[in-house]
C-alpha cells in the first residue's frame, strides 16, 4: 500500500513545491494546481468505488478519463462563469488542468485495469480532501 | 497479445497525457506572449485598460487598445512603459522595444521566468508516471 500511495502523493507534492517555490509571487497558480489535483482525485476515487460495485465493471482507463473530461468541463464552465474576474485567465485555466491530468495519471498508475477494492481508496480520499482545501487557502490567500 | 483492457489502459494514458501537455504548452506560451518578446508589433497605443481580479495590484490584467484593433494583454512592466498615442515598433523575438523614439529592454516576467521550471518538472513527472501506466500489467 505504501508505494502506491505514494505514486499519488509523491508528484503532487513535488509540482506543488516546485509552484511554491518557483511561483511564490502567484500563489493562487499553485492553488489552482492543488484544487484541480484534489478536486479530480476525489472524483476518480468515488466513481471507481461505484463503479466496481458493478457486475461488469467498465475498465479503470475509461473510467479515469471520462472523469478527468468531466472534471476539466466542470472547470472550465467555473473558470467562466463563477471565477471570471477580469477575464478568463487562461495561465489559472491550465494550471488547474495540469492539477486534473496529474490526479488521472497517477491514478491510472496505481489502479488496476478492473476496479477492485483497494486499501489505497481512503488515503487517496484523504489526500483528494487535504489538496482541494489547500488550493481554495492558496487560491484566495 | 495485450487484452482490450491493456489497450485502454493504453491509450487512456497518451490521451491523459497529451491534455497535460497541452496545458503545460499553453501556460508556457501565455506567459511569454504577455513579455511581447515573441511578438511583431507596429502599431499605436489607443488605450490602456486594467482589469481587477482576486488579489488587486497583484494579479491585475493589464490590456493595451492598439489601433489595428487588437486588444492585447501584456505584463504590467510593458504596460508601465507606454502611455495612450505611443506607436510601438517591434521584430518578433526581439527584446527591443521602440516606443516612439524611445528604445526600450523587454524582460521576462518572474511568470515567465517560473513556469520554465515549474512546466519542465511536470513534463518529467508526467512522463514518469505515463511509464508506470505503460509497463503495469495488472
Amino acid at each position: 500500500m505504501r508505494p502506491t500511495i505514494g505514486y499519488i502523493l509523491l508528484p503532487s507534492v513535488i509540482i506543488s513545491i516546485l509552484y511554491l517555490t518557483f511561483l511564490g509571487h502567484r500563489p493562487d497558480y499553485a492553488g489552482h494546481f492543488m484544487a484541480g489535483f484534489g478536486g479530480t482525485l476525489l472524483m476518480i476515487v468515488t466513481t471507481l468505488e461505484i463503479q466496481r460495485r458493478k457486475e461488469v465493471p467498465p475498465s479503470s482507463g475509461t473510467i479515469i478519463l471520462i472523469v478527468l473530461i468531466a472534471c476539466i468541463t466542470f472547470g472550465t464552465l467555473q473558470e467562466a462563469t463563477t471565477f471570471r474576474l477580469a477575464k478568463f485567465d487562461e495561465v489559472d485555466y491550465c494550471n488547474q488542468n495540469i492539477g486534473a491530468v496529474l490526479a488521472a495519471l497517477s491514478s491510472l498508475a496505481v489502479t488496476p485495469k478492473i476496479p477492485e477494492e483497494s486499501p489505497v481508496t481512503l488515503p487517496a480520499m484523504i489526500v483528494g480532501l487535504f489538496f482541494l482545501f489547500g488550493g481554495f487557502h492558496y487560491a484566495f490567500q | 497479445m495485450p487484452s482490450s483492457r491493456t489497450r485502454n489502459r493504453k491509450i487512456a494514458g497518451v490521451t491523459i497525457l497529451s491534455i497535460g501537455l497541452l496545458c503545460a504548452v499553453v501556460n508556457l506560451f501565455v506567459t511569454l506572449n504577455r513579455s511581447t518578446i515573441p511578438r511583431t508589433i507596429e502599431a499605436t497605443v489607443v488605450a490602456k485598460e486594467i482589469g481587477y481580479e482576486k488579489h488587486p495590484g497583484r494579479d491585475d490584467v493589464c490590456w493595451l487598445i492598439l489601433d489595428n484593433g487588437e486588444k492585447t494583454h501584456v505584463d504590467q512592466a510593458v504596460w508601465n512603459r507606454v502611455s495612450e498615442g505611443d506607436q510601438l515598433s517591434k521584430k518578433s523575438w526581439s527584446r527591443e522595444l521602440m516606443i516612439g523614439e524611445n528604445l526600450a529592454q523587454l524582460q521576462l516576467s518572474k511568470d515567465a521566468e517560473g513556469m520554465i521550471p515549474v512546466m519542465s518538472g511536470v513534463f518529467l513527472l508526467f512522463l514518469f508516471l505515463l511509464m508506470r501506466v505503460w509497463k503495469k500489467g495488472v
